[in-house]
């Protein structure tokens, strides 16, 4: 393992995608903050908006940085380089997760500080749900974009998760005891969604693990 | 092929592959056993499909054998060898660089990944090649993105050369270029070239071993001069009732009427007379060409492995 | 791909080789270096490029270079000094004597012919001073 080699990729990955980078971090910052206004219409696009960036930036990503290489025959030239497979390995899943942290990261932390800011602290337990679910549903497409290294099946599964994503997001909305908390503007854990956080926690962890073995282990780069 | 172990011997080989297989759905490679000296060049002739690229891709480690082995350089070659990379150069017609990004990003990028590369040589390079750093990768033609990529190369000396049909494409400008900057590597006696062609008058040229492949399987494996040297084509009349007589070397014939032709594969000073103690009148004794001589060998095989 | 070789020139300073003759190349370079010696812009002692280095400007293979660079030395142009490369040979008469064989050559190749075409000596002869006195006009 070279530390220096899988550094250099790693940046080579953040230059090549700092477009888009920079385009959905904006994008996440604006719909968060539409998000936030006090009009109920706007501040349901605003939410709209956000889960579109999570989803949207993900598929994007994982596209330009991991499905590309392989269609444009780039990693053929990449792989050309004194880099091991393993190198290659750590250094494109870091990057393709790095770069998905970003505007996550902005969204998330830009909304939870609004809502301890507007006193409805206890939203942050819907929040949390949610974006944690959307974090998993990424890694569930990055292993299924490394193993099958089509961006067909990689779509299916987006589609999948976007419709589990409603019918999670109707399912928490709908629990009593999630509604009584998010209305308080004390910040309280209820179990369920301590188990659905532990969960998607596990699910994230696993797909990464998943996803970085199934790379490894792969023989033929071509 | 054993491998030499005295590193003062003048036969160390630069890359080597022993009892190598591989196989695919549609395609086989097998037994392939291939070696390159240091310090020269090996051309490697074969039609499409026949392996060229696979055989390549093995020795870089890119595609993992499923029997045999594999050296370059001295060093064992799997796809976790990354220290060896640092002194071959790889190319191939279907690699590809980031298009949105310029020749000057790729070779800092390059450049962060060897020490051995050689600025002062990098800008000799541009200049010759004719090409800009400034230059977005997306705008270059097929002769200019060969050159770049040549270029990433040879900025960085590598000690072994691995080229998959680099002058495919190019205008003889661009190929005169790129073959004048491929022999300045030939001066140094401790670098290797391997570069597979179609263009067999060029692999003729410049190669010191010529290796011909073929569905898979090396056919042949010589020098040009001997080649050249042992493949003869004649021409004879014969009477109705001649057949051909059966003769060591004989690899293909070929009549119309009374008129034969026959190729021999080495050809020796007893054949003229033995033919015409069968009662044939040879017309005439003809060199043949490396793509001809190319040609005869792959239908040879072909034709042998289907008895 | 046509079987048609183009015309095609190579150039290192001295030495020309031509994709369009069809001689193997090594024979072509031993020819260009006997006549430079012959016609003296290779006097006795210069050096000679390396293998290498002449492999390269010609852009044909190092194998070609030995073997041109070989037979060289076993007719007796050049001499390679252990570690040191080649230069021509230092022999006395040595322009005259590759002269006197390219003529000889020449002449063996007209007696053939001659002899194909089924020409007496005589005969010979009286071509070869009617194609000289010929010469000689066109000389003047």
């Amino acid at each position: 393992m070279n530390l220096q080699a899988i550094r250099i990729l790693f940046l080579k990955d953040l230059f090549l995608s700092r477009r888009p980078l920079f385009a959905y971090f904006v994008a996440g910052l604006g719909s968060a903050g539409v998000a936030c206004l006090p009009e109920p219409t706007l501040a349901f696009v605003g939410f709209i908006l956000v889960i579109t960036v999570a989803i949207a930036s993900g598929i994007h990503l994982i596209g330009t940085l991991l499905l590309a290489e392989t269609t444009d025959q780039t990693r053929l030239f990449v792989m050309s380089l004194p880099v091991s497979l393993l190198d290659y390995s750590i250094g494109k899943i870091s990057v393709v997760l790095t770069t998905y942290l970003i505007p996550w990261t902005a969204m998330f932390a830009c909304l939870t500080i609004a809502n301890f800011v507007l006193d409805k602290q206890g939203v942050v337990v819907i929040l949390s749900a949610i974006f944690l679910y959307l974090l998993s549903a990424f890694m569930l497409q990055l292993v299924t974009a490394v193993v099958s290294e089509s961006v067909g099946f990689t779509i299916c599964v987006m589609v999948g998760c976007n419709v589990g994503l409603n019918v999670f997001m109707m399912k928490l909305f709908a629990n009593s005891e999630i509604a009584a908390v998010t209305k308080s503007d004390v910040l309280t854990w209820p179990n369920i969604v301590v188990q659905i956080v532990a969960v998607e926690l596990v699910m994230i962890a696993v797909s990464l693990g998943l996803a970085f073995v199934l790379q490894t282990r792969k023989r033929d780069l071509v | 092929m054993t491998l030499n172990r005295d590193s003062s011997c003048q036969t160390e080989l630069a890359a080597s592959l022993i009892d190598v297989c591989k196989t695919y759905k549609h395609f086989e490679l097998r037994n392939i056993n291939f070696a390159v000296e240091r310090g020269t060049v090996a051309g490697l002739i074969g039609p499409n499909g026949a392996g060229k690229s696979t055989t390549m891709r093995i020795l870089m480690g890119l595609v993992q054998p499923d029997a045999g082995s594999v050296t370059a350089l001295g060093k064992p070659i799997s796809s976790s060898a990354a220290s060896a990379k640092q002194d071959i150069g790889y190319f191939a017609d279907d690699m590809r660089l980031y298009k949105p990004e310029t020749l000057g990003w790729h070779m800092q990028f390059v450049r962060s990944l060897y020490p051995k590369w050689d600025d002062d040589y990098a800008s000799q390079l541009l200049d010759r090649f004719g090409l800009i750093q400034q230059q977005v990768v997306k705008g270059l033609s097929h002769g200019q993105r060969v050159k770049a990529m040549l270029l990433l190369i040879l900025a960085r000396h590598p000690k072994l050369l691995i080229l998959d049909e680099p002058t495919n494409g190019l205008d003889p400008v661009a190929k005169h270029e790129v073959l004048t900057e491929l022999m300045r590597v030939v001066e140094d006696a401790d670098r290797t070239i391997l570069y597979s062609s179609h263009h067999t008058q060029e692999v003729e040229q410049i190669s010191d071993s010529i290796t011909f492949i073929d569905r898979g399987q090396v056919i042949a494996s010589s020098t040009a001069d001997e080649f050249l040297d042992k493949w003869k084509r004649v021409k004879l009349h014969a009477p109705e009732s001649w057949k051909t007589p059966r003769l060591e070397s004989l690899r293909l014939e070929s009549s119309y009427r009374n008129l034969h032709v026959l190729t021999f594969s080495q050809f020796r000073e007893a054949v003229p007379s033995q033919l015409q103690a069968s009662g044939a009148v040879i017309e005439a004794i003809e060199p043949m060409t490396l793509e001809e001589i190319f040609v005869s060998s792959v239908l040879r095989g072909r034709e042998g492995s289907q008895l | 791909m046509h079987g048609v070789y183009t015309v095609y020139m190579t150039m290192h300073s001295w030495i020309t080789i031509s994709l369009a003759d069809p001689r193997p190349l090594y024979l072509q370079v031993i020819e260009q270096v006997k006549r430079r010696v012959a016609v003296g812009d290779l006097p006795p002692g210069t050096d000679l490029p390396s293998i290498r280095e002449l492999a390269a400007g010609l852009k044909v293979s190092v194998i070609t270079i030995k073997r041109a660079y070989l037979e060289l030395e076993r007719d007796g142009v050049i001499t390679t000094r252990q570690g040191k490369g080649s230069v021509v040979a230092d022999r006395p008469g040595l322009q005259a004597s590759i002269q006197e064989v390219e003529l000889r050559d020449h002449l063996k190749q007209a007696v053939s012919l001659g002899l194909l075409l089924g020409k007496t000596k005589t005969e010979m002869q009286r071509r070869i001073a009617e194609v000289y006195e010929q010469s000689q006009k066109v000389g003047k």
